[in-house]
């Protein structure tokens, strides 16, 4: 008794797990085999076996009434055409067919939430501490006397003006007033004169770190002659 | 709803429900407005792998899984910078296209069977293996069936319509 019952769920669990057409099984005759098994089975450990073939019984009957609806669907295709349809087709008109009917999913693929959370913190607290971007006109490689500075004018009177300027302007000069407003190619050749002057020891710089602020200060003139075996090293202050 | 949760992207619905509220579904459909000038979509897929709309009952939509897909169809040749070859494209087709037809369950050994009509041996279980690996197919003991990559991303309908266009 319980053999056949075994041999039962054997039979009706690989129909369902196979996939066969469920059109194609006798619904009936596994039926009223189960029926006569249960009829005939007086023990309470053979209950189990008759609810799992029931069980299956009723997934059969679930995967016709699927079938069913799906055959009479206006959709429904002949798995026979679908099948020479493919085989007549090329690898690229099916990739193309794939194609057309295929909208990939969009996901963070290494990234994690938490991740993403740390690193949103970790910018925000920079935030405070960024450099502010500004428009700077840019050089495009232009050499010095392009732009008008010859160096004999650097190392004659124009040193001695810049320095004279200063004086009267108080003997203490923020470096950006210095170098004034006026055009790309007038601030640079302040910049230079200034920075020969600083070489020359006719100005120092002071800094004031915390307000990021520079002053050239004048000191006095020892000579206006050119420093012997020194070279000038021209740093530009920006 | 980027995010992923055991290697599957997007969201359940009654994860959504705990974090904005009951009112979600208008929620996601501002987010949807906002979303399509971008070619992104939001899809969501319900338990038995169909496409649910946003104004569908709460009881199928809280279960249902939301994601977001590409709007438009994808061109071969950004098919072939993410990764696919045109067989591995060509060979999906034919397994989608053999189970689509049969319903929602066909053996493996059938579709392997018609796999081999066009490919190697070889390419044939290497590609099937790709495909479960990547969700598109699944293994339900002898046979195959969608998987929730198929159920996310593939219209099978439209799938069948253009195998016999192609």
């Amino acid at each position: 008794m319980e053999k056949e019952l075994r041999a039962l769920v054997l039979e009706l669990s690989s129909m369902v797990r196979s996939g066969v057409d469920p059109l194609s099984v006798e619904f009936q005759p596994l039926m009223s085999r189960l029926k006569g098994l249960i009829r005939r089975s007086l023990e309470f450990r053979h209950l189990e076996l008759e609810m799992e073939a029931l069980y299956d019984l009723a997934l059969l009957v679930y995967s016709q009434s699927k079938h069913l609806r799906d055959k009479s669907s206006v959709l429904y295709v002949d798995p026979f055409l679908v099948r020479l349809a493919m085989l007549g087709s090329s690898s690229d008109r099916l990739a193309e067919a794939f194609l057309q009917s295929w909208r990939p999913s969009v996901a963070r693929d290494v990234v994690s939430h938490e991740m993403m959370k740390r690193s949103y913190y970790y910018w925000s607290n920079l935030k405070e501490y960024a450099i502010e971007a500004e428009e700077v006109e840019p050089l495009l490689g232009k050499s010095l006397e392009s732009l008008g500075i010859r160096y004999d004018e650097l190392i004659s009177d124009g040193i001695v003006a810049m320095h004279d300027e200063l004086r009267d302007r108080g003997g203490r000069v923020l470096y950006e007033d210095l170098v004034g407003g006026g055009s790309l190619n007038e601030r640079l050749r302040r910049a230079v004169l200034i920075s020969f002057m600083l070489s020359y020891g006719y100005a120092v710089v002071e800094k004031e770190p915390l307000k990021k602020k520079f002053w050239i200060v004048a000191k006095d003139r020892v000579s206006d002659e050119r420093p012997r075996g020194t070279e000038s090293i021209v740093t530009v202050v920006s | 709803m980027f995010f992923k949760s055991h290697r599957i992207p997007g969201i359940k619905g009654w994860e959504l429900k705990r974090s904005l509220g009951s009112g979600y579904t208008r929620v996601l459909k501002v987010l949807r407005s906002q979303m399509e000038p971008l070619g992104i979509s939001i899809r969501a897929v319900g338990d038995d792998g169909s496409e649910l709309s946003l104004d569908s009952p709460e009881d199928r939509l809280s279960t249902a899984r939301f994601l977001l897909t590409l709007s438009e169809p994808v061109r071969v040749s950004d098919a072939k910078t993410s990764g696919w070859s045109i067989d591995e494209l060509a060979g999906l087709t034919m397994c989608l296209g053999t189970i689509g037809s049969r319903g929602d369950k066909t053996p493996r050994s059938e579709v392997e069977e018609i796999l081999r009509q066009k490919f190697p041996k070889w390419k044939v279980r290497n590609f099937i293996s790709k495909y479960v690996k990547w969700g598109y197919l699944e293994e339900d003991g002898e046979s195959l069936v969608p998987g929730w990559r198929t159920n996310a991303e593939v219209d099978l309908k439209s799938l069948l319509r253009y195998v016999f266009g192609a």
